[in-house]
């Protein structure tokens, strides 16, 4: 895409002021912006302005958010992230099971938000594949390497010695760097359809994981627990 | 007061048939071993009447138990034996002391329950208010700066860029208080009281979530140094990971808020039998001894501790810990270190047997 190109992000947000800050914000860094304070006025203007990327309120006044995902995402994979005040960890991890790309929980800070709204505008570009995957069949982040063709993962080019399920965890991970994977849909990548709800296995897996991938365990660098939803791999370089 | 569920009732008339049970057996022992009963038998059942009446809810089984009383005495200790006699002028009057007997000591004892439930009441209410004070207190003072700082950037166009930074990263810091805050109000709606049953428990990694609680601590302040010392073994502790990690998360910021001196802070995972102890020291100026015993209580302000550096109080977040660790079925407790400095430290119960 041209450096001239503006991205348009729809938000769909009914209080006022939150309103007011985030189109200031997003002007700021050169996106276009499209406000609504409705469901039913957002699910039109999704489809009249095609927007690159949304910031959706669950708690809106005419319908329930989870609604919106649900519609949006039977004919169209714009991004959606979900800007929630709900408190109770569930209702985020439906968010994103129902298609939602990403989370915030407000009250966020703005660089977390920019770079949230970065990332799922470079998934949306890629298709599901992260563009350095595409290009070499390899993701890297810090130190770590994960070399899709060979099914290896390095630290510093040394092969860390990854059990099969474990490298298949970190793979899907890397995927889906920068953006948060439910328990849930890990477990049914991995386990099948029938996985348990019990994540235990996930948890296990996940620890061994930390303790070949990370230098400091109770300061990780690489993935990133968000606790209750799920697992975040940080960001490629 | 009247106690409708099937088990006070099936308690009460348990109760009842025990206690008249009792007094029978011992009347008849006494009888045989005496072989006169009477200057015995009446004097037993009022006195199993009052246990009953004192014993049991409302008025019925105290009533009920002198009518058996009555007609257990004329029929078993009285002559004719076996035989129910009413025609003797005596028994309706011994029925009427029973039944007085029971009466009175029913009222009272639902007197005495009752003035108990108010006492607990009026214990509840103040404690309410005594956490609303805290609270409104701890909301009231970042306001006010977050008030002072939006005027004053307001107002006065002249400010330099540092001034006016410096105001407007004081708002952010004050905002993210009031955000912790409201997190630990939202945590205390989830205890209504210390029930296990508001737990969403799993088995979590301990090392996953002291990771994790250390990110968020991080985030929002990362200046004092964080020390981990983690077990090498995959620890399986079932909690509640998202109360957990706010407990963890409170006594990190405790240490920023009320810690003076404190250079860094130490976090101590380590397995003891078949709990897990997770500890959080500082090597600050420590906690003042007086203030211990209450430190928990959820209004213990920073006006009477003498110790804070700070303006704030941290009284909720450390009852919300307790709350929350007690609803796991651990303990917490609050002490100041030899080497000087404060440590705070909780166990949990591990998982049994479960290492993989």
């Amino acid at each position: 895409m041209s450096a001239e190109m503006r991205y348009k992000i729809l938000v769909v947000e009914d209080d006022k002021g939150i309103c007011k800050f985030l189109q200031t914000l997003l002007k700021a860094n050169q996106y276009d912006v499209i406000l609504t304070d409705t469901g039913k006025m957002a699910l039109e203007m999704i489809s009249s302005h095609c927007p690159d990327c949304i910031l959706l309120d669950l708690g809106l006044p005419d319908m329930d958010g989870n609604e919106i995902i649900r519609s949006v995402r039977s004919w169209s994979s714009t991004p959606i992230i979900v800007v929630s005040a709900r408190f109770v960890e569930e209702d985020k991890a439906r968010a994103l099971d129902l298609g939602a790309d990403d989370y915030l929980t407000k009250p966020f800070g703005t660089v977390e938000l920019l770079a949230r709204i970065r990332t799922a505008l470079r998934h949306s570009q890629s298709a599901a594949q992260n563009t350095g995957i595409a290009l070499d069949g390899c993701f890297e982040t810090g130190d770590l390497r994960i070399d899709y063709r060979r099914h290896r993962a390095y630290i510093g080019g040394n092969d860390i010695g990854l059990t099969p399920k474990e490298f298949r965890i970190v793979a899907l991970l890397g995927r889906h760097a920068g953006q948060v994977v439910t328990y849930q849909s890990i477990m049914r990548e991995l386990w099948g359809p029938q996985a348990s709800s019990d994540n235990k296995i996930l948890r296990v897996h996940m620890a061994s994981i930390r303790r070949k991938i990370e230098p400091d365990i109770a300061a990780p660098r690489y993935i990133f627990t968000e606790t209750g939803v799920g697992y975040r791999m940080a960001e490629g370089n | 007061m009247k106690r409708t569920d099937a088990k006070g009732l099936a308690r009460d008339a348990l109760i009842t048939v025990g206690v008249l049970a009792a007094a029978t057996l011992i009347t008849g022992v006494l009888a045989r071993v005496n072989d006169d009963n009477n200057p015995f038998a009446v004097s037993m059942y009022i006195l199993s009447v009052a246990l009953i009446a004192r014993l049991t809810d409302g008025y019925l089984w105290g009533a009920l138990s002198s009518l058996a009383a009555v007609v257990l005495v004329n029929t078993l200790f009285s002559e004719p034996f076996g035989v129910f006699e009413l025609n003797m002028p005596s028994y309706p009057l011994t029925f009427a002391a029973m039944l007085l007997v029971s009466l009175i000591i029913s009222a009272l004892t639902t007197q005495i329950k009752r003035q108990q439930k108010l006492r607990l009441e009026a214990e509840k209410e103040k404690m309410r208010a005594n956490l609303l004070r805290a609270i409104a207190h701890d909301i009231r003072t970042p306001l006010t700066s977050i008030m002072g700082a939006s005027s004053t950037l307001l107002e006065n166009s002249e400010l330099d860029a540092q001034e006016r930074d410096g105001l407007l990263s004081e708002i952010g810091k004050d905002a993210r208080w009031l955000v912790r805050i409201t997190e630990n109000l939202l945590t205390v709606t989830k205890f209504s009281s210390d029930s296990a049953a508001s737990l969403r428990k799993e088995e979590e990694v301990a090392d996953e979530i002291v990771g994790s609680a250390i990110v968020k601590f991080r985030r929002s302040c990362a200046e004092l140094a964080v020390k981990t010392f983690l077990p090498e073994e995959i620890l399986l502790v079932p909690m509640d990971a998202v109360l957990i990690e706010q407990v963890l998360l409170n006594l990190m910021e405790n240490v920023v808020s009320h810690a003076k001196y404190a250079t860094q802070i130490l976090l101590l995972v380590r397995r003891e039998g078949d709990m897990v102890r997770f500890t959080v020291e500082d090597d600050g100026a420590g906690i003042d001894p007086a203030v211990l015993p209450r430190i928990f209580d959820g209004y213990v302000h920073s006006d009477d501790t003498g110790r804070a550096g700070d303006r704030r109080n941290m009284g909720i977040g450390l009852s919300v810990c307790q709350s929350i660790i007690r609803a796991h079925g651990g303990a917490i407790r609050a002490y100041n270190r030899k080497e000087g400095g404060a440590g705070f430290s909780f166990t949990l119960p591990a998982a049994e047997g479960e290492e993989e």
